[in-house]
Formats: C-alpha cells, structure tokens, sequence
C-alpha cells in the first residue's frame, strides 16, 4: 500500500478539522479542546496537537491527512507534522484579510524548510466579503508567474469539493520527481 | 512515531532561550466589539501586575469573574509549592487549549511555548489513554535525562506541568503534586 501524506494547514477556524472529518475513511483522530481565547467567537472548540485521516485513494494508493493547529503558539507542531509530508494544502479564509499575513508567515515556514507540491485551497468564498482568488494570490506574494501553486475554491464540508482538491494535489504530487 | 517526535521536541523546548523573564500575565484585551460589553475592569497591582480585562466569551460571567479573581492566589500557591517542594523546579498552570493562566519557570523557558505543548501532549494522551482502553489519563510523565514534566489536569478548564530535577522520589511528587492539583481545582471553582 503506497501511503502519500499530505499536511493541510492554515490560519485558524478556516476550515482544516472540517475538511479531514468531510473526507476521512476512518473515524478521525482528533485533539479539541473548548476555546478560550479570540478564537472562542468563531468557534467552540479549536485543535491542540493535530487532526489525522485516512482516505484509500485507489486500491494501492492511500492518503494520511494531518491538519494542524491554527493558533501560531502551536507552531512546533507544524514542524513536526511537515517533516514527513510529501504535499501541503494550504487552506486560506477568503473572508478574512486578516489572516493573509498569517497565511504568508505559514508558507515562509514551509519554504524554509522543504520545497513540496502545493494547493492553496481558499475557503468561504460563498460569503459575501469574500475576496477574490487572484487578489489572494497578490497578497501570499505569487506575483510572477513562475512556480504559482494551483489556487481553487474548496468548500470544506463538501465531499466533491475536498475530493477535487486533493485530486489536483496528488496530481502535481506525482508530476515532481522524487527527491531524496 | 509522532508521539516520540513531540516528547521530543517538548524537552528540546525546555533548553530554549526564553525572549521575556516577566511573568506578567493577560488574558485577551477586549476587541472592538466586546469593549461596549464589557462589565468591569479589574486591576490587581500586586508583584505580579496582572490586568484582567473580561470578556463575553465565558459560559457565565459571574464564574468568569470568581477565576479572574483567583488568579493571583493561584500564583502565589504555585509559587509556593515551587519554593516549599523539594526538586520541583517549575511548575505552570495552562488552559486546555494552550494558553497560560499563570506560571512559576526557570527564566530560560518560553511560557508561551510551554503552555501550548503542554495542552498538545495532554490532548494526545488522552487519545492514547482512550483509544487504546487505557482509561481516564491520571497523569501524563516525560522522564528525560535531566529531569521529569509532569502532567495533571485540574478539573476541566485547566491543565498542570510540574517540571522536576531527575533526584526527585516519583512517588512522593506525584503525591504532592496530586494534593496541589485538588487544591487548585477547589480554587478554580
């Protein structure tokens, strides 16, 4: 059984727990903890150590999904869970500008540590402040054309929407000659 | 694997450089939306300088209050135990989703850090201790070389890290650290 791991992070209550839960074959490995802080109005409960999920992709092929916390004083733990993943879905929060210079203070991260494929997957873009793909792209700092990641719309509580994202993952997934 | 990985990385931590030696503590300043919300500023000036700002988030204001109140008797019984508990040389009282309620570290230790890998490694035992019918986690011990981290809850809004020298009598601490943990917890509320 081939196993790719694919790390899925990004700023906080965008939608990372959701979307493992949405697309997971196994019941998924959770660590919620009631929020107490700012998070606490947006949601109830926020991860503390990570989210895993399992999805069988084809009859050899399985993805284990690790979601990582969003709040930066757990930023240790995405260290640990990037060391083994082979690909990142970055999730971004169309109706948040806010989180943007997170965002980016995340894929500096990634950068500095290993160069893998990359989705960036833009949630909430149903809401009405949503803020366009291509303005997005602008403020994580992909101005030149040159080795963009793919950027789509994900609606993480969607089943086909998680499914396409992680099909266009695993396809640049397997474009990239293997490093090691 | 990963949990070897974050035990690790949890003792690796403890050796960091540390940015600020104050323990000063703040619970959130109140946000544009919850300031016209907001009941009462409480200010305590005692040596731990602690400004409490409320906010709406807690289940009621009024057991919100009781906690915020309480917090410096909570350092200075953290502080005591520290200075009164033979090989105990740290000790940090945590919320269950990382964040610091008040602490008593060696200067070189990121409270900040601290707290969070703190409530990881809670929040993964507890896995542990339920996924593998291990029961409900009575405390959770990372013996490194140099010493011990020690792991309670305290109640349900609050989590215990008791750093201790590796002379320290396991039986013995886990029995004072049981007792401060109650007592805590009766603080709490």
């Amino acid at each position: 059984m081939e196993i790719l791991r694919i790390l899925i992070t990004g700023s906080v209550g965008v939608g990372k727990t959701t979307m493992i839960r949405t697309i997971s074959d196994l019941e998924v490995v959770e660590t919620e903890k009631k929020a107490t802080d700012e998070t606490a109005s947006i949601k109830e409960t926020t991860t503390v150590a990570l989210d895993f999920g399992r999805l069988i992709f084809a009859p050899n092929q399985a993805l284990h999904l690790y979601g990582t916390p969003g709040q930066a004083r757990f930023d240790f733990m995405w260290e640990i869970l990037f060391r083994r993943t082979e690909a990142v879905i970055l999730l971004v929060d169309a109706h948040s500008p806010d989180s943007f210079p997170y965002s980016l203070q995340i894929l500096e991260f990634i950068k500095n540590i290993k160069q893998v494929p990359m989705l960036i997957g833009v949630t909430h873009t149903d809401s009405p402040e949503a803020v366009s793909l291509n303005e997005i792209e602008k403020a994580l700092g992909f101005t030149d054309n040159f080795s963009i990641p793919k950027i789509i719309p994900v609606n993480p509580n969607d089943k086909a929407s998680v499914t396409e994202a992680l099909l266009m993952l695993v396809e640049e997934l397997m474009k990239t000659p293997l490093e090691e | 694997m990963l949990i070897r990985n974050i035990f690790s990385l949890l003792l690796g931590a403890f050796k960091r450089n540390s940015t600020s030696s104050e323990n000063t503590k703040y619970l959130p300043p109140p946000t544009a939306e919850n300031k016209s919300d907001a009941e009462e500023i409480i200010t305590e000036d005692d040596q731990s300088s602690i400004t409490i700002f409320p906010t709406n988030i807690s289940p009621t204001n009024t057991s919100k209050k009781r906690t915020m109140i309480n917090i410096s008797m909570l350092q200075d019984v953290l502080q005591n135990f520290v200075t009164s508990t033979p090989d105990v040389q740290g000790v940090a009282l945590v919320s269950p989703d990382g964040l610091s309620l008040a602490s008593v570290l060696p200067t070189q230790m990121d409270e900040e850090r601290t707290a969070a890998m703190s409530a990881s490694i809670l929040s993964l035992g507890e896995r542990i201790g339920s996924e593998l019918s291990r029961g409900g986690v009575e405390r959770i011990v990372v013996e490194g070389e140099k010493g011990y981290g020690i792991l309670v809850g305290c109640g349900s809004e609050a989590v215990l890290l008791v750093l201790a020298s590796s002379t320290a009598k396991q039986g013995l601490l886990f029995l004072e650290i049981k007792r401060i943990a109650t007592k805590i917890t009766e603080l709490l509320g």
